[in-house]
């Protein structure tokens, strides 16, 4: 199962089980608790980094998986640390009992105190990762049809959420460009914001790109024209509207 | 039935779900209402998970697409047998076209997720309301229940296995349909 949801089954052995967790539910919920137990160890870093990677990649793309995540995480924080069994703790119930005339006013003082911190710092470490691990770089795919050789241009828009560092924009390559070596220059208005060089032609899934990586701190919202060239030589312009940051 | 075309645009309005079409589509999941009710909310979680699975970004939006198909194959009298492998097969069909549809897409934006510590996305808001929704369902189960599914997750499962008589493996399938029903509480399926 764990096979299945990390995508390492051979597509036809795939189809096969998709065909029968379909058809039977009660093997479809053990689908479900193994994705759990997958989210669980995510949520506490115990997965090798392989598979942590392939949870990243195939099971936290949408929100109905990131709230997924966010349950794993906040069940692990709202539980409590440490749970006695119910005979001991009635024995150490009549101790405190025994105890209470002179430190009673005490443990309620500073219960009250560890009750107001402990909800802030499960607050806190609830907050602090409750998402997947945040995204520091984020990616834009700037597609070839804002360039100058497209017949109808349109305009990429760009939305930057709070926390990345770094901006990483895919410029898309005509077929027949991928080989040579790329510099890159990003201005908005007429002003050199970020340039780069050399560049290497990555592959995607969909074909060739030039990867230009620009820190988010020289980022302003605004409207921006990257030009891409090699050699010497220019090999077009590309344009993206920067939206304020999310 | 078939999607219709809008004679000023020209453009082609998807087909909708109509009552009809989901009264057929629930009588063909079973004669008694509740349970041909139930069986059409499995059907959905289904399709849900399997195009979120998929890596599909709107698993919710894909999977009422492709029930919407299914009632629309019904009430067009297309005779089907097994409803959830017929599912199935337009869930594959949908994702194959969403492939496509991403390929030609003009804007798409990704995320890389390298591990930061520290960095924080998600908004207090959302940690709030799910450390709220989380602890009130937690105060809802039976106390049983709320000790075995913390002493199973503070690392104790040996313990508890022992302290209850059972197998590691019986443990772990009680403390995952606590989990579950936990889940399902904080998401508003109760009934499920």
């Amino acid at each position: 199962m764990i096979a299945y949801l990390l995508h390492k089954l051979p597509e036809a052995e795939r189809e096969a089980f998709e065909d029968r967790w379909m058809e039977d539910s009660e093997l479809y919920g053990e689908l479900q608790d193994a994705e759990a137990e997958l989210l669980d160890a995510y949520a506490n870093g115990a997965l090798p980094a392989g598979d942590c990677e392939l949870v990243t990649k195939y099971l936290l793309s949408s929100p109905v998986q990131e709230r997924k995540l966010l349950f794993a995480r906040t069940l692990r924080a709202a539980l409590p640390a440490h749970v006695r069994p119910a005979s001991e703790r009635q024995t150490r119930a009549w101790r405190s009992i025994a105890a209470a005339g002179i430190i009673l006013l005490a443990i309620a003082t500073s219960w009250l105190a560890w009750q107001n911190t402990a909800l802030h710092r499960r607050l806190a470490g609830v907050s602090n990762f409750a998402r997947p691990p945040a995204p520091a770089v984020y990616v834009a795919e700037i597609p070839s049809g804002t360039t100058n050789r497209s017949t109808t241009q349109s305009l990429a828009e760009v939305r930057v959420p709070a926390g990345a560092q770094m901006l990483r924009l895919d410029l898309q390559l005509d077929p027949g460009d991928e080989t040579r070596v790329f510099s890159a220059t990003v201005g908005q208005e007429g002003r050199l914001v970020w340039d780069e060089e050399p560049i290497h032609a990555e592959r995607r899934p969909f074909g060739f790109v030039v990867p230009v990586w620009v820190p988010a701190a020289v980022l302003t919202p605004g409207q921006y024209q990257i030009k891409l060239s090699a050699g010497g030589t220019l090999i077009d312009y590309y344009r993206f509207r920067l939206r304020a940051v999310r | 039935m078939s999607d219709s075309t809008d004679k000023t645009t020209g453009a082609t309005r998807r087909w909708e779900l109509t009552r009809e079409a989901l009264d057929g589509l629930l009588q063909t999941l079973g004669t008694d209402r509740n349970a041909a009710g139930r069986r059409y909310e499995l059907l959905r979680r289904k399709l849900i998970d399997l195009f979120a699975w998929q890596r599909s970004e709107t698993p919710e939006e894909l999977a009422d697409e492709t029930i919407n198909r299914l009632a629309r194959r019904l009430i067009q009298g297309e005779p089907i047998e097994k409803i959830e492998s017929y599912a199935l097969g337009i869930a594959r069909m949908l994702l194959k076209e969403t492939a496509r549809r991403r390929e030609q897409r003009t804007v798409a934006l990704r995320e890389i997720q390298i591990l930061q510590p520290g960095a924080a996305e998600a908004t207090d808001a959302e940690a709030t309301e799910m450390l709220d929704a989380v602890e009130r369902c937690l105060e809802a189960l039976p106390e049983s229940s709320r000790t075995l599914i913390a002493r199973y997750y503070s690392g104790e499962r040996a313990a508890l296995a022992r302290d209850l008589g059972l197998s590691l493996n019986a443990v772990r399938t009680r403390a995952l349909r606590i989990r579950r029903k936990l889940y399902q509480c904080v998401t508003g399926r109760n009934s499920q």
